[in-house]
């Protein structure tokens, strides 16, 4: 199993009321599994916060994996068995301008 | 040598940047503009134009207001032809704002501010000091900077490039070029002053 | 004869490099300290920003800095009783205990619902956007706005140059544009982004000879300096557009079809119902291949190979492309029907497009530092004007049009989007970022200024923030913030909380929204509001607290001048990345807001989420990334930031020395259309969904959304004002910007002040000569002006030729009641308070506030006479 961190920022953190989460996720995990996994958590809402369709994530979301930015659903989480964190800050879709 | 101006009416906006950076180089009391740019309208709708109009003292080479000074204190250079008043001869009777055609000078009788309830700022208080009281003031083509190798205020801070300084006695020059070339014109020729500050037609 | 004091020898005279805020414009500055205090600003030459030069207002920042009137206290009211020229009471209290205050206030707000805080922030002040964007990412709250910034800027012009120019705003490429159409705007000619810069670069257009034509009601400022004004109808700007769209496609048969093919949606089928035709396993939008004679996906035809004409028939439907579409609807949009609508004679506006045509010298290319490009020298640009309107897309859109198709957009000469492609400095690569494309090909910017990206457009959803944004996706800025239906909108759409705590930065939302009454209620509504300004305001009447903030000459900031999209000029030339640092310490107890952001993160217990919000929004790239739980001074993430796009070497101590880090730009960037492999929409087939979504969730809660501001090609929409029938009511009263004034702000500013008033139109409301005689005025009489809905403002007229005859124009954003401002206090002409605001005179696309509104004039007699 992959042990994999999550920090949740800002408007997410405060939607899921907690900033600081732990997953179990089989091998070899993907960041599409953890983002799976968050969603079992917590609700099919808190997917459509963060992914624009199946395919793509929403333009205002920002994913930082061991502190690189990523975009792409396959990135590997577990690198040569280190701890991994996942970091996950929500912009405002709409801000009132 | 005479020192000139020459102002390209095609490339001013009408921004005031010459009558502020003027301002704030010289620190002028309230309603004392040595730059000012006027806002003239020609023609009829829909065949309208609007001008932008900088103006300032044209340092004359026959200058009106120095023939009415009965004290000296407005002369001439014979240096560099610019027209100035030295405050520590003026009297203050203000012939010489009258004898102007353009309405360049100013009679600061007394040293305001611009907050009138809350005295000078500390910025009034340091440009102030330089200002006499119940003396004539005006542009001397900023004197200050020129002795440093620096063009005008107006000059160098005018954003469009609108305004360009240098000695009218040479053919070579920028200003020289520029009003050969461009068709360079004073206002009000017919007085007979020979304005030392030419503009370019719109 | 008093003699003046012989001037001490100076102990200290320096020059020191900073940024100007006198507006968003942001020019560098260099500011003269000597002993202590300021004497002169002079633009910093070694910038591109103002290269040297300053506007007036630049100039005259040393009088608001030395205002006596700024804030120096932190202050608490004590009449609890709030409303429009009620005197709050005011009492000074300690930084700790209003920090005490702000801090539980905001701690308790956070753990009930943090969407209860609503952040409004000034855009003059560009310095702020990252620190206050940051603060609310980090608090959780999706309701932030800039008070009036937006819906009287560029609420469409925003939108629409970040669909098609992948940035803010555009401009003609002033080093080699011969021919350039503005409609409503005035880049280069007053006030706004790049504003010195462009200033400069397009003097030296005009005196290059470019030919340029003003589309405006009023012949100031742009108008003044055009080859060729047109006065309009206001806010008729897309009927002139699309008639010159209409003679370039059907009379002249004129377009750049290998740029619409590669560069554009043109060459799309589209289905019957007027979606893109899509291929069934890629689900990717289908072209018509000229060689095989079939539909294929868009990316496996070489675009010479598509066609971009025509109905073709695929599966047995009838499938037009979405150019063919575009043809369809610019037929009946002939140049007379374009002069029934904005009075310009169907002569002139075939003229014009005739020339626009010519000119554009469609096939030809030019050779810029060794590369090859298309040479399009003609732009159409619009901006505030034409788009401050209820129809703000379409007549944004409209214009824009002009450029697609003549292929125009991003071409050397053409219109520029401000540098949307930046590949970085040459020794880190940084910053770095291009436009790409989504999977319908279509472009996505590559940077921008919030969050909330033109394009591609979110789902409409039922509203989560109080702009009901949520379900208008095109809108950049709401007036829900402060309209009179707000509480009736959100009940309809169920917001499920309403405002608690209002964080103001440097807002005069009382003047710069609309009519004061009604945004007097709406903070009315709000049980606390906070404060940070230079100054009391009319806004401050309904503050509990008030905290002195420090102008932006005592003040640090790392990106005054970042987003490259907002404010640095476009076209060839050199990058530039200046710093703002203090000039003088800070008077009084003034703050740097910034920094009392992050006290107040630590006060809240946001810490982290403040400290990701910065690696996030200023992209911190490693060792450079903030600790999460460190506590880092403004300062300290400015240094951070600088060093991690320029090397360890270029902190902020080095940029403080130094002022600017400059680096040439290179055709690939400043071109970059030309090499990115993107496409724009001339054909906005999204919006067909756009609207089924929204209809959807508002039908059933009795809102009508309707339909044709959602259709995928523009057309001419009318203002509430053009609907208006009431005879008395015979003027369209609009507002623009003034040179010598931003916002309501640098009205208390003395010499802005003296200067407004010498200047004929600065403070008047100008008015044709003609409609002065029937009205029996004379120049500088005073009048009352009312419109439709009852609502009166008084000024003074001036009558002049250089106005649409049924135009009444009013320069700046005036109005100032407060004591506070004895100079602001009662000058100018307070058109906002005509504004009506409400979702009526919005746009149902954009949520636009309409500018114009029908007036009455009749003289003032008696005591303002």
């Amino acid at each position: 199993m992959a042990l994999v961190t999550i920090k949740l920022f800002g408007m997410l953190g405060a939607m899921a009321g907690t900033r600081d989460l732990q997953l179990e996720l089989a091998e070899p995990a993907h960041l599409r599994d953890a983002l799976d996994a968050l969603e079992a958590r917590f609700g099919p809402e808190f997917r459509q916060r963060i992914m624009r369709n199946p395919r793509a994530l929403q333009t205002y979301l920002r994913i930082f994996v061991n502190e690189t930015e990523v975009t792409d659903l396959d990135t590997v989480l577990q690198i040569n068995g280190l701890p991994t964190e996942v970091s996950l800050m929500l912009l405002p879709a709409a801000e009132g301008g | 040598m005479r020192w000139g101006m020459v102002i390209d009416l095609k490339r001013c906006i009408g921004c005031y940047g010459c009558q502020l950076s003027c301002k704030a180089e010289h620190g002028t009391p309230p309603g004392v503009f040595f730059a000012r740019v006027l806002k003239h309208e020609e023609g009829t709708y829909p065949t309208v134009s609007m001008i932008f109009l900088p103006v300032l003292c044209f340092h004359c080479e026959e200058p009106p207001c120095e023939e009415v000074c009965p004290t000296g204190a407005t002369a001439k250079s014979e240096a560099d032809g610019v027209v100035a008043v030295d405050a520590d001869i003026c009297v203050g009777c203000r012939a010489c704002m009258m004898a102007c055609p353009y309405g360049a000078r100013y009679f600061n009788d007394e040293n305001r501010h611009y907050f009138p309830n809350n005295g000078a700022t500390p910025y009034e208080q340091m440009r102030v000091q330089r200002h006499q009281e119940g003396v004539v003031m005006k542009c001397d083509f900023c004197r200050e900077r020129t002795a440093q190798g620096k063009e005008p205020a107006c000059v160098a801070n005018c954003p469009t490039v609108a305004r360009y300084f240098g000695d009218l006695d040479d053919p070579r020059s920028q200003v020289s070029h520029l009003i050969k070339e461009r068709g360079g014109y004073t206002l009000h020729p017919e007085l007979g002053t020979g304005p030392s500050v030419y503009y370019l037609p719109p | 004869m008093v003699v003046a004091a012989q001037a001490p020898v100076a102990a200290e005279d320096v020059w020191i490099p900073s940024a100007c805020s006198m507006c968003y414009g942001t020019c560098s500055i260099l500011g003269h300290r000597v002993d202590g205090v300021l004497t002169k600003i002079e633009g910093n030459p070694e910038s591109v920003l103002g290269k040297g030069r300053l506007c007036g207002k630049g100039i005259s920042g040393i009088m608001t800095l030395y205002d006596p009137h700024r804030l120096n206290k932190p202050l608490r009211r004590t009449n609890p009783e709030k409303g429009i020229g009620v005197d709050p009471k005011w009492e000074e209290i300690s930084w700790d205990e209003a920090l005490d205050i702000v801090g539980e206030k905001l701690r308790h707000v956070r753990q009930d619902d943090p969407r209860k805080l609503f952040i409004q922030r000034t855009t003059t002040n560009t310095s702020s956007r990252t620190p206050w964007q940051v603060f609310g990412w980090a608090f959780g709250t999706p309701n932030s706005w800039v008070a009036g910034g937006g819906l009287h800027c560029g609420n469409g012009a925003h939108l629409i140059s970040g669909i098609m120019h992948a940035s803010w705003s555009v401009v003609p490429d002033f080093q080699y544009c011969n021919y350039a159409v503005y409609f409503g705007a005035s880049k280069g000619h007053s006030a706004g982004h790049a504003s010195c810069s462009n200033m400069g670069m397009a003097a030296d257009a005009r005196a290059r000879g470019m030919h340029m034509v003003v589309v405006d009601p009023i012949c100031n400022f742009a108008g003044a300096k055009a080859t060729e004004w047109v006065p309009l109808r206001v806010g008729t700007d897309a009927a002139i557009a699309l008639g010159m769209c209409h003679t370039l496609v059907h009379e002249l048969r004129l377009w750049d079809s290998p740029y619409l093919k590669a560069k554009t949606n043109g060459p799309y089928l589209t289905g019957p119902d007027g979606r893109y035709l899509r291929d069934a396993a890629t689900n990717k939008p289908l072209v018509w291949d000229t060689q095989t004679k079939s539909a294929k996906p868009f990316d496996a035809v070489e675009p010479e190979q598509m066609a971009l004409e025509g109905v073709h028939t695929v599966s047995g439907l009838e499938c037009p492309t979405a150019f063919e579409r575009l043809k369809a609807h610019l037929k009946p949009l002939t140049p007379e029907w374009g002069e029934s609508i904005s009075t310009v004679p169907a002569a002139t506006i075939r003229r014009l497009g005739q020339e626009f045509g010519r000119e554009a010298r469609i096939g030809s290319t030019i050779e810029v530092q060794g590369r090859t490009l298309p040479y399009r020298p003609v732009a159409a640009i619009a901006f505030r004007g034409a788009q401050g309107h209820k129809n703000s897309v379409y007549n944004f859109l409209a214009v824009d049009l002009l450029n697609e198709l003549v292929g125009s957009a991003d071409m050397v000469g053409g219109c520029l989007g401000f540098n949307p492609s930046c590949h970085g400095h040459p020794e880190t690569g940084r910053p770095h970022y291009i436009p790409y494309a989504d999977e319908d090909g279509l472009m996505i910017t590559g940077i921008w200024m919030a969050p909330h990206l033109p394009y591609p457009m979110h789902e409409p959803r039922m509203p989560e923030t109080m702009s009901l944004i949520d379900l208008y996706p095109m809108t950049m800025m709401s007036p829900l913030m402060a309209s009179s239906d707000q509480e009736e909108m959100w009940q309809r759409f169920d917001l499920p909380y309403r405002p608690e705590v209002l964080l103001n930065f440097g807002c005069n939302s009382l003047l710069s929204v609309g009519n004061a009454e009604t945004v007097a209620k709406t903070l009315k509504r709000i049980p606390f509001i906070i404060s940070i300004d230079l100054f009391i305001t009319e806004f401050s009447e309904f503050a509990d607290i008030v905290l002195p903030d420090c102008s932006y000459m005592e003040a640090h900031d790392s990106r005054p001048n970042f987003p490259f999209i907002f404010n640095l000029p476009g076209g060839m030339g050199e990058w530039c990345w200046p710093v703002k640092q203090p000039v003088v310490e800070a008077a009084g107890e003034r703050r740097e807001s910034s920094e009392l952001l992050v006290e107040l993160a630590d006060r809240i217990g946001i810490r982290e989420d403040l400290n990701e919000g910065y690696n996030v929004s200023m992209r911190l790239a490693a060792p450079f990334r903030l600790e999460r739980d460190k506590r880092y001074t403004y300062r300290e993430i400015c240094d951070m930031e600088l060093k991690s796009n320029f090397g360890p070497e270029h902190g902020l101590e080095w940029f403080k020395q130094h002022g600017v880090i400059k680096w040439p730009k290179k055709p690939e960037e400043v071109y970059w259309r030309h090499f990115e492999n993107v496409r724009v929409p001339i054909y906005w087939e999204f919006l067909i969904d756009t609207w089924e979504q929204a209809n959807a969730l508002a039908e059933p809660r009795g809102w009508h959304i309707p339909r044709e501001y959602y259709s995928p090609l523009p057309s001419f929409l009318p203002c509430v004002s053009h609907e208006e029938t009431s005879e008395q009511h015979d003027l369209y009263a609009f507002y623009y910007r003034d040179a010598i004034h931003t916002n309501s702000f640098t009205m208390e500013n003395p010499w802005l002040d003296e200067t407004a008033q010498l200047d004929p139109f600065s403070y008047t409301a100008a008015m044709h000569s003609e409609a002065g005689r029937r009205k029996g005025l004379k120049d500088g009489d005073w009048v009352w002006i009312e419109s439709v809905k009852g609502r009166r403002i008084r000024g003074r007229v001036h009558l002049t030729e250089a106005i649409h005859p049924e135009g009444l124009g009013i320069a700046a954003c005036a109005g100032h009641w407060t004591e506070a401002q004895p100079i602001a206090k009662g000058k100018g002409v307070f058109i906002n308070d005509l504004l009506e605001v409400d979702m009526e005179h919005s746009s149902p696309a954009n949520l636009n506030l309409d500018l114009c509104v029908k007036v009455g004039v009749t003289r003032c007699d008696g005591e303002w006479s």
